[in-house]
């Protein structure tokens, strides 16, 4: 269902020097899967996740989903995919209701079917009672429910999970987690990016280790674990991309 | 739990031009919405004109009014030596009793104008030092007498009677009432000199040379307009306050909110999210100039002041309509330049401060327009927002033409769609979505992979550049009389290569795009080259006849004297050699407005549209372009010109090359230039062609037939196009990549 082969993205920086975001990275992603994007802050995974969906244009290399490459037919890939973002904000001043069916039609879908899928989508993640209330008015949870919602009205195979969570309490953290396992029944394709790894570690079957935009180990947590001898994926992670103390050394103070 | 349905996979890939024209419509609500329901929006839109026009109307009637009325009806202070001076000059003169209201001022006999007399009092003065008290402006002219002075001016006898009258040169008001005292006292001569003469017996009337003065005014309304002019200047500058906000919140407001990210990543064409947000802003720009005129309307009839603005007719409804269109002008104009300028921003501050300098430079062209002596002509018709303005001026005083509004209406509606499509370029794009160093100068960078088709923004960029340019250096090549015509000649030709060639190369290279490709650069099928023969040696005696169709209908807007100077230019080329002539008014305009019209533009189009929209858009802007000419602009070759343009896009498209076309526009040039050269050869042998004469029958039917034959040729010949994808163009090169199931 997903590709990406030896994708590669480098940012220009002041001074004519170049960074190096994404480093030749490589995976498969199939139908029912969810496949974990793993690694710290600046690894690499949401630019990744940007160049699949065609939203950033990469340095070299490609991706593709359902055989249609994101840097050619952007706009197949896209119809595909669906997006959540931990950033994505919502439209202050329009309701769920009017948010979804505005995206369902975006993506080409027939109003009927929209209703249909949205009320389909409330039942499930319980929007029901603030479906027309005004956005500006939900919580936080609420919110990265209607994103989540946003993200499935046009029934895509494929979902971009990046940070879901993030920000979110321990009940929104864990519905948000059930439904990642709900698209994996429906035959989904799904990619999370998390920093999380032990919610990571229950939620998906396969994981790509990125740092510093390479990725370091990929396969599920059995092979992951007889590659490295470690029991988690914390303990994984730390071996595989630390070479040395995270901190800086400083000398003890001298005892009198 | 299985759910294999995905509307992805049965969705329809393109939709037709209805299902997308309502969802524009729909996207458009959607950004309106969100606007209205904003307070902000609201506070711009209503309670801005609710408050501002009612303080303007005070402050008018305060200051402006005010002195409007010191200047209507003057009190002047006229000096005299003594009390008893005073009150003989001011009695023998009629200049009134020295502190009375306007009304019960005498009204001059005769010369003076009676409605001004009625309106200026006048006050007396007495000061011994007269000299001095008009140096310091004490009073505003001194009057005494010279000579010993008479009981009373009796016609019955001679009189004769001295004074002398002292004003200040530099002072409008001392001039003003020595002016008055020297009316006052014409009058009361001529009257002394009819009785005198009546007395007298003679039947000489005292003037013998009487002119009579008549002050015309403007037809329609009486408008002071360097007072009313004002008006629309306030109404654009309302309607810019409109349009400020929603341009930014969904802008750059939609990158701060996090929305952006989402949007961009739904399988819709910037372009069409950024004409969905341009309608959006277009019609708050609207809404709020709608709500400022009616504001400004009710102000001025509930304060009184149209009458002084506007006249006796006061605020006149063709005046109103006309300041609504610049409205609807200037709004369509200055919504798509402030997209394009908030699309840059990343944040709320950042579009704030691109738009504070975009003000100030907005204010410049509305001052120029209430300066007298500019008119809108030339360079400044072309003129970005200073044509728009100055077209407002003249329509205020009934001085704009059909030519000048059309040229301005074109010139405008082409730089709001380069401004557009350019801010579709970078709305979404890496660089404002996701902070990266990339900026301004992404627009002026070359691409880094090869197309096989320009884009949108970059044929629009090249008519942005293509109507001023042709406009400007057509006349300027026209202007040199002096210079000999086979040398006009060859500066047409470049002018010529320069824009229609040049630019469409040059952009083409900026942005990597394929000339084979891009241009159409293919080499023909052979019935091609012969339906195109076909084609170029008989259309235009259905591009003749469409003339003669269009003028019989009145629809000409060139004048006899144009047309003289045309045969004249006609007449003057028969001294020129013909393969020369030829050259520079058949094969260079051919091939060069082919490359352009029918190779930049048209695969541009077809990049984004379907065939249908490719042949009858590039048609109309072929049309459009053959509408201007040297000093005029020639409504009558619309329909002709776009029609050809019609047939030569058909070749294009129909032939998957370049070469026929030019084939067809340069036998039709070349014919009709051959058929004028020999014109008065071909009158003495009996084959003369009479300007505003329809063709023989007999040469119509032969020309249907080789149009029929022709058309016939091509199209039984070459396969139906290909509908476009709006990712690939199938005509230009697919992508291995799968399609989509239809």
């Amino acid at each position: 269902m997903i590709k990406v082969r030896e994708l590669t993205k480098s940012f220009p920086l002041p001074g004519g020097k170049e960074l190096l975001a994404v480093d030749r990275v490589t995976f498969d992603v199939q139908a029912g899967e969810v496949y974990g994007l793993l690694g710290p802050n600046g690894a690499g995974k949401t630019t990744t996740l940007r160049m699949l969906l065609g939203l950033l244009r990469p340095t070299t290399g490609d991706a593709a989903v359902s055989g249609f490459r994101s840097s050619e037919q952007p706009d197949e890939v896209k119809r595909r995919v669906g997006l959540v973002s931990a950033n994505a904000g919502l439209y202050q001043y329009l309701t769920p209701r009017e948010m979804l069916l505005f995206f369902a039609d975006l993506y080409g879908m027939s109003p009927a079917a929209a209703r249909s899928e949205l009320d389909r989508l409330s039942g499930l993640l319980g929007l029901q009672e603030y479906l027309d209330r005004g956005c500006a008015n939900l919580s936080t949870g609420q919110k990265q429910r209607v994103n989540l919602a946003r993200a499935l009205i046009h029934r895509p195979p494929v979902m971009l999970l990046d940070e879901p969570t993030l920000g979110l309490d321990i009940l929104g953290s864990q519905v948000i987690n059930e439904f990642i396992g709900l698209l994996r029944g429906e035959g989904k394709a799904v990619i999370v990016c998390t920093h999380y790894l032990d919610e990571a570690e229950r939620i998906c079957s396969r994981f790509g280790l990125m740092h510093r935009g390479q990725i370091v180990a990929e396969g599920t947590l059995e092979e992951i674990r007889e590659r490295t001898a470690c029991r988690s994926l914390v303990d994984m992670f730390l071996k595989l991309s630390v070479h040395g103390p995270l901190l800086g050394s400083a000398a003890p103070p001298e005892s009198n | 739990m299985t759910d294999p349905r995905s509307a992805a996979d049965s969705r329809t890939p393109l939709p037709d031009v209805n299902h997308r024209f309502g969802r524009l419509t729909r996207l458009a609500l959607k950004e309106l919405r969100e606007t209205l329901r904003d307070r902000r929006t609201i506070l711009t839109l209503v309670f801005m004109p609710l408050l501002l026009y009612p303080l303007m109307s005070i402050a008018f009637q305060r200051f402006f009014l005010t002195n409007l009325g010191q200047v209507a009806a003057p009190r002047f202070v006229i000096g005299f030596v003594s009390d008893d001076e005073m009150l003989y000059l001011s009695s023998a003169f009629r200049l009134g009793e020295m502190t009375t209201s306007p009304a019960e001022t005498p009204t001059a006999a005769g010369g003076a104008t009676p409605a001004e007399s009625r309106e200026i009092s006048v006050d007396g003065a007495v000061r011994t030092d007269l000299e001095a008290a008009v140096r310091t402006l004490e009073v505003d002219a001194g009057l005494r007498l010279t000579s010993s002075r008479p009981t009373r001016l009796d016609p019955r006898g001679d009189v004769a009677l001295d004074c002398e009258l002292m004003f200040l040169r530099d002072s409008v008001s001392s001039r003003r009432a020595a002016e008055h005292i020297e009316q006052q006292i014409a009058a009361v001569n001529e009257s002394f000199l009819v009785r005198r003469l009546e007395i007298l017996g003679v039947s000489q009337r005292a003037v013998p040379v009487q002119v009579s003065r008549r002050e015309l005014q403007n037809t329609g309304t009486a408008a002071p307009i360097s007072i009313a002019a004002v008006i629309p200047f306030v109404l654009i500058l309302m309607t810019v306050t409109g349009a400020v906000y929603p341009a930014i919140d969904l802008t750059a407001g939609e990158r701060e909110r996090g929305t952006l990210e989402i949007l961009v990543a739904a399988p819709i064409p910037r372009l069409r999210l950024l004409l969905a947000k341009y309608v959006a802003v277009l019609t708050c720009a609207m809404l709020t100039a709608g709500a400022n005129l009616i504001m400004m309307t009710v102000t001025i009839i509930v304060s009184g002041i149209g009458r002084l603005l506007f006249g006796d007719e006061g605020l006149s409804i063709a005046v109103m309509l006309a300041v609504a269109g610049l409205l609807v002008l200037f709004a369509a104009f200055f919504s798509a330049v402030l997209l394009m300028l908030t699309s840059f921003a990343r944040s709320f501050k950042e579009a704030q401060a691109y738009l504070i300098p975009l003000m100030l430079v907005s204010l410049a062209p509305g001052m120029v327009s209430l300066m007298p002596g500019i008119e809108l002509k030339g360079l400044l018709v072309v003129a970005p927002l200073m044509n728009i303005v100055l077209l407002g001026r003249d329509l205020f005083e009934y001085k704009a033409t059909a030519g000048t509004t059309l040229a301005v209406v074109l010139s405008t509606s082409i730089y709001a769609l380069v401004a557009i499509s350019l801010a579709a370029r970078v709305f979404g794009g890496e660089s404002v979505l996701y902070h990266s160093q990339m900026g301004w100068s992404d627009l002026f960078r070359r691409a880094k992979s090869n197309e096989a088709a320009p884009n949108i923004t970059s044929a629009l960029s090249c008519l942005a550049i293509l109507f001023p340019g042709y406009f400007y250096l057509n006349n300027l090549v026209a202007r040199t009389e002096e210079v000999p015509l086979a040398t006009r000649l060859l500066l047409a030709s470049i002018v010529t290569a320069s824009l229609f060639a040049g630019v469409p190369l040059l952009a083409a290279w900026h942005n990597r795009v394929r000339p084979v490709s891009g241009f159409a650069l293919r080499w023909p099928a052979a019935v091609s080259w012969l339906a195109a023969l076909l084609l170029g040696g008989s259309l235009w005696t259905l591009a003749h006849e469409l003339v003669i169709i269009t003028q019989k209908l009145g629809l000409v807007t060139l004048e006899a004297e144009q047309f003289d100077r045309a045969r004249q230019l006609l007449v003057q080329l028969r001294d020129i050699p013909l393969p020369l002539v030829l050259v520079a008014m058949a094969v260079v305009p051919a091939v060069c407005e082919e490359l352009f019209f029918r190779g930049y533009l048209f695969a541009a189009f077809l990049r984004h549209s379907s065939p249908r929209t490719s042949l009858f858009g590039t048609a109309v802007v072929f049309g459009l372009f053959h509408v201007v000419v040297t000093d005029a602009l020639a409504i009558e070759r619309l329909v002709p010109s776009t029609v050809l343009g019609l047939a030569l896009a058909w070749m294009r498209l129909r032939s998957g090359s370049l070469f026929p076309g030019i084939t067809v526009h340069a036998c039709h040039n070349g014919l009709l230039m051959t058929i004028s050269y020999f014109q008065p050869q071909l009158a003495s042998a009996g084959w003369g062609l009479g300007e505003q004469e329809h063709l023989p029958v007999s040469w119509l039917g032969w020309g249907a037939l080789a149009i029929l034959i022709g058309f016939g040729l091509q199209w039984f010949t070459s396969p139906a196009p290909n509908q476009p994808s709006s990712t690939a163009n199938p005509e230009v090169g697919l992508l291995d990549s799968p399609r989509v199931a239809r």
